[in-house]
Formats: structure tokens, C-alpha cells, sequence
């Protein structure tokens, strides 16, 4: 069952307009990443690979939070959810039906951006490495874990506050992982408190090892791994606290 | 009617798409075309910076850099760059983008010449050279840029050439390849011959040789170097002795073994005959030993001559004379056959020392030599 609404959320979420756009808008702005590379004086070629790299990540999460809060919504619009919940279903599965094929669609999206990003940097002469793939997979699990923030965020809220709340949480997200370079500003009480916030969001800044890839700066097998195993951990857990919210909800 | 009504939106919308479209394109009239201008009022701290880039640093620190270009242009025309609330703009926006991208090279070369060369704040800009190495260690450009801060505005090889060579040999030890090295070793090489009397830099090549395949060009070039220095330490040595015999005497000796006067040895060394000095014991007294390629020196008119370096300064003299044969027979349409037709030609060929001809292989001309009556000195090799 998990599968079937799985494959039906993948074919709904590949079929958005909101996807294909994003998608159409990101190609766009990798064509005109070279004019950065061009204005800069330099041969450009290190600039456009930064821009390709993060509009690989920034598109990405926009889909993530375009597509993940109007998944639950549009089924309630349509009154297709009650179809699917009057059945003998566990809530549970079908949460997790759901984020799987959005995340299955997601991941084709990376890889399309990032065979298209990647394509475009070779076709302009940048230099290609094996790196800014490591650093392309990265940053698919950081639009995955966007992916199950959003919708969290959309069990919890509307789907327009959700949009909003996905957004705080992309760059609060960023943000803290500069927290520690400005701790020694704290003293007393504000340290332990700034911690303990700090750790309620998912660390993105450990998703970003965009700008390294583009100066081919390796990165350890353990250490992918290690960033892999935390992006997994926060999914599984925004998951089920979706599914704790979605079966105490009265539909 | 209706089908007026239908169509008015569309007919509207494409006006409005045309006159939006002249609207943008307006803007690039080329006559319009001016440098743009502009204040930086918003320069947060590095941290600051790297917080808002939201994971996307390198990506901000290139558009910034980009958005910034205006900045230079009017900072650049005033040369005055303090920004509001005091401080210095250009070292707070160079320290930005540096610590949102610290592995981009060219933030370190700007940064050095808008600071340095421009504002003349050159500490500041050796500092973000300097920062630079830290982040890209074998970066050929950053390393010339600091060793010509060091040396066109500290005079470190004027004032402290033993940093300066240090310097120099760190430089060397980052480079990756053979010939990046021979760069920095040409720069050694010549600080030594301007800058030093003795072997200071002796450790140093003796070290680099030892890491070296013998018998490769880079071998070579090394222990060409330590000859030199060798040699230009042994004639300073023995013009030493010289110049003490003609103020004991009164004239010049005439001889070589008058440098080995007791008396002058005495007066030179008195503790100890320095070890690479061109002395050696010969039946249980000292003796002239032979110069480091392995030809006895010679002495004229009070002069003390290398023949070996004599030799080795027309090797290096030799390029410069192909040069003129290449120009030469490029301009007269054909190449001269022999070295007098050559020099018919006007190829100025330099006299030679004792034991040396030219000759003409092909297109280049060469010196053939005769041996060395002894075996060159034996360089260090670990």
C-alpha cells in the first residue's frame, strides 16, 4: 500500500506545475550563471560552477516546500484523501506513502539539475570533478530533509504558513551552523539557551560542501557518510512527527 | 462585439509585454553606457556574512565581489575608502569575501593590489597574502605577490636577507613542479650574487640535491648553483689573501703559492681555515687546491681568476648569442653554415677562456671545452 501511494505521489508530484516550472527556472538560471563568470574579469569558470552549485540547492529546496505543502492540500481539495483514508489504511502509511514518492520525485529532480548543472560547466570549459557529484548527492539529502520539514510544517499549519515556516527553517537551518564562530559574543545563561535552540533545527550547513567541490577539495568517505546518517536521522524524525500529528488530526 | 471582447485582453497583453520589454532594453542603450557607481553601506562582519550567505558562501562571496567592482571604481577615483562608523572598506570587504570563500585566489591578488598598490596600505595587503597562503599553499601567483611586497616595499633582501632567502626557499619547497621551482630558484640564485659574500644559501641547495634524481635537468641546475656559490666564495677568499700580501709587500704577488704565506694564512684565518675554502693539506702543508669545476686557478695582475667560472659565465652567455644569430638569420633570410660566417654575419661572438671553440651544430652555436685537469668537487648528496 505504502508503495502504490508512493507511486501515485511521485507521478502527482513529477506532473506538478510548480515542479516543472521550477525546474524550467532553474535551467534558465544556469544559462545566465556564465554572465557572473563574464562581469568578474576572471575565466569565470570557478564562479559560474559556485552559482550552478547553489541554485542546485536553492531551486531544490523550493520545490521541496513548493511541492511538499501542496501535496496533503491538493487531497483534501479534491476530496481524493477521504477516498484513500476510508479504506482499511494505517495513518501512518500513508505519511509515509506520501513523503517517499516526494522524495522519489525529488531525488530525479537533483539528478536532472545536476546532470544539467554539471553538463553546462563542462560545455563552458569549467573543471568537471567526481566532487561536485559528491556534492550534488549532499545536497539532495538537504532538499530531502527540506522535503520532511515541509511537510511537517504543513501537518502543523496551512499550507501557506507552512511555505513560510519552510523558508525560516531553510535558513535558520544555515544559520546555525555560524553559531559557533559567534558564541564568545554570549555570557553567562545566553550560551546554554542559544544551544539548546540551536539544536532544535537541522544543521543544513552540514549539507554544504558545495564550495569545496568547486575548488576539488576532497571530503572523507566517513565523513559523507556521517552527513548522510544525520540528514536520514532528521527525516525519519520529522516523519514521524508527522504521523503523530496526521493521526491525531480530526480530517 | 464579443469577438472584440475576446480579443481585447490578448491585444492588451501583448502591448503591455512590448512596452515592457522596450521598457527593459532601454536600459541597455550603449550610448547610455557609464560606470556604475555606488556606496558600500552594508559591510557585516565575516560572521556575520557567513551566517546570511545561508549555506551558500561561495556563491555570495562572488556576487558580492561582482556588486563591489562599482565600489572600486569610486574608492579607487578618491583614494579614500573609509566607510561609515569608521574602519576601512576595502579591508572589511576583502575580509568578507575571503572568509566566505577562502579558497578563491583571485580575492587575495585584488585585495593585494587595491590595499597595497592602490591605497598603499601594503602591511594590510601582505596580511591578505599572507592569509591567502594559509588557505592555498602552493599557490604560485600569491607567493610572487608576497615575495614582491617583501622585496619592492620591506627592501627585506636589502635589509634582511636571510628572511628574504628563507622566504625564498619556502616558496620553493611549496612549488609542485620542477620548473615552478626553477623560478624561484633563478630569484634565489640572483638575490645571492647581489646580496651575499659567503655560502649562506650552501644548506639550502645541498638539501633541494639531495632530493633530486642525479643527472636530471633540476640536478643540474642546483649544483651549477652551488659551483657558483662555491666559486665566487673561493675567489672572494683568495682575493682576500691577495690584497693582505699587497699591503704587507707592496705589490701584488706574482705567484699563487705566495698566498700561502704563513703570515697571510694567519692574518685571514686565525682560528680556523674555513673547510670549503680552496685549500687542502698536500704533504703535510697547505696547498692551493683546484677551483670547484676543476681547474687550477689563476692569477693576473694581482687578479685571482676561476677558469672553470670563466667558463661557466660564457655558457650562460650563450643564449643571448644564439638570440642574435636567430634575429640575424631571420633577417638576412638564411642561416650562416659555419661560426665564421657567422660572425661575417654579425653575430658578436665573445672571447672565449683557454679551451674553448665554438662551434655550429645546426641552427645553435655551441662551445666545445677540454676536460678539467681534475675532477670537479664532489657536491653533498644524502
Amino acid at each position: 500500500m505504502i508503495r502504490t501511494i508512493a507511486g501515485a505521489t511521485f507521478r502527482e508530484a513529477t506532473r506538478s506545475r510548480s515542479f516543472v516550472l521550477l525546474l524550467a527556472l532553474y535551467a534558465l538560471a544556469v544559462l545566465l550563471s556564465r554572465v557572473g563568470g563574464w562581469i568578474s574579469g576572471t575565466d569565470g569558470s570557478t564562479i559560474t560552477a559556485n552559482l550552478v552549485m547553489s541554485l542546485q540547492s536553492v531551486f531544490g529546496v523550493l520545490v521541496a516546500v513548493a511541492t511538499g505543502t501542496a501535496l496533503v492540500q491538493s487531497e483534501i481539495q479534491q476530496k481524493t484523501l477521504y477516498t484513500v483514508l476510508s479504506r482499511p489504511l494505517p495513518r501512518w502509511k500513508f505519511v509515509v506513502g506520501k513523503f517517499l514518492g516526494l522524495a522519489a520525485a525529488l531525488v530525479c529532480g537533483q539528478a536532472a539539475m545536476l546532470a544539467l548543472g554539471i553538463a553546462y560547466l563542462w560545455i563552458t570549459g569549467a573543471p568537471v570533478t567526481g566532487w561536485l557529484a559528491v556534492a550534488g548527492a549532499l545536497t539532495a539529502m538537504e532538499v530531502l530533509v527540506m522535503a520532511a520539514v515541509s511537510l511537517c510544517w504543513t501537518a502543523l499549519s496551512s499550507p501557506l504558513l507552512a511555505t513560510v515556516l519552510c523558508l525560516a527553517t531553510y535558513a535558520l537551518g544555515h544559520a546555525v551552523g555560524s553559531l559557533p564562530g559567534l558564541m564568545y559574543h554570549l555570557k553567562g545563561f545566553q550560551r546554554p539557551l542559544c544551544v539548546a535552540f540551536a539544536s532544535l533545527v537541522p544543521d543544513l550547513s552540514r549539507f554544504s560542501y558545495r564550495d569545496e567541490a568547486v575548488h576539488a577539495l576532497p571530503i572523507a568517505l566517513g565523513e559523507i557518510v556521517i552527513r548522510l546518517a544525520y540528514g536520514a536521522c532528521w527525516i525519519a524524525l520529522l516523519v514521524m512527527i508527522t504521523v503523530i500529528v496526521v493521526r491525531r488530526k480530526q480530517l | 462585439m464579443r469577438r472584440v471582447r475576446q480579443l481585447a485582453p490578448w491585444a492588451a497583453s501583448a502591448a503591455l509585454i512590448t512596452g515592457l520589454v522596450a521598457w527593459n532594453a532601454s536600459r541597455f542603450d550603449p550610448d547610455a553606457f557609464a560606470i556604475r557607481t555606488k556606496d558600500l553601506s552594508f559591510l557585516p562582519t565575516p560572521a556575520m556574512a557567513r551566517m546570511l550567505s545561508l549555506g551558500q558562501a561561495g556563491a555570495v562571496s562572488k556576487l558580492r565581489w561582482i556588486d563591489s567592482f562599482a565600489y572600486f571604481e569610486l574608492q579607487l577615483e578618491r583614494r579614500d575608502d573609509h566607510v561609515a562608523g569608521g574602519g576601512k572598506g576595502f579591508d572589511r570587504l576583502y575580509d568578507i569575501l575571503t572568509t566566505l570563500d577562502p579558497h578563491y585566489e583571485p580575492f587575495y591578488l585584488h585585495a593585494a593590489f587595491n590595499i597595497g598598490a592602490v591605497m598603499n596600505r601594503h602591511d594590510k595587503a601582505l596580511g591578505f597574502v599572507l592569509r591567502g597562503l594559509l588557505s592555498l599553499p602552493h599557490a604560485t601567483a600569491l607567493w610572487r605577490q608576497a615575495a614582491v611586497e617583501l622585496h619592492t616595499t620591506y627592501r627585506y633582501e636589502e635589509l634582511h636577507p636571510e628572511l628574504m632567502t628563507a622566504f625564498l626557499q619556502q616558496w620553493a619547497d611549496a612549488e609542485l613542479t620542477q620548473n615552478d621551482k626553477r623560478v624561484v630558484w633563478e630569484w634565489s640564485l640572483a638575490m645571492s650574487r647581489r646580496s651575499y659574500r659567503g655560502l649562506e644559501q650552501l644548506p639550502y641547495w645541498q638539501e633541494q640535491l639531495a632530493h633530486l634524481e642525479p643527472g636530471s635537468t633540476s640536478a643540474t641546475y642546483v649544483e651549477q648553483a652551488m659551483r657558483e656559490q662555491l666559486v665566487r666564495f673561493c675567489l672572494a677568499e683568495l682575493q682576500a689573501l691577495s690584497d693582505s700580501y699587497r699591503t704587507r709587500h707592496g705589490e701584488a704577488p706574482a705567484r699563487l703559492e705566495q698566498l700561502l704565506e704563513p703570515a697571510g694564512l694567519a692574518d685571514r684565518y686565525p682560528i680556523a681555515i674555513p673547510g670549503l675554502a680552496p685549500f687542502k693539506m698536500l704533504d703535510r702543508r697547505i696547498a692551493l687546491r683546484c677551483d670547484p669545476y676543476g681547474f687550477p686557478f689563476e692569477l693576473a695582475h694581482g687578479q685571482i681568476i676561476s677558469p672553470g667560472f670563466e667558463r661557466y659565465k660564457a655558457n650562460r652567455r650563450l643564449s643571448g648569442t644564439n638570440n642574435q644569430l636567430a634575429s640575424i638569420a631571420s633577417a638576412s633570410g638564411r642561416w650562416p653554415q659555419t661560426v665564421d660566417a657567422a660572425r661575417s654575419a654579425g653575430v658578436t661572438l665573445p672571447t672565449l677562456p683557454p679551451g674553448g671553440s665554438y662551434t655550429l651544430d645546426d641552427q645553435t652555436l655551441e662551445i666545445a671545452w677540454t676536460d678539467p685537469p681534475e675532477a670537479p668537487w664532489p657536491l653533498g648528496r644524502r
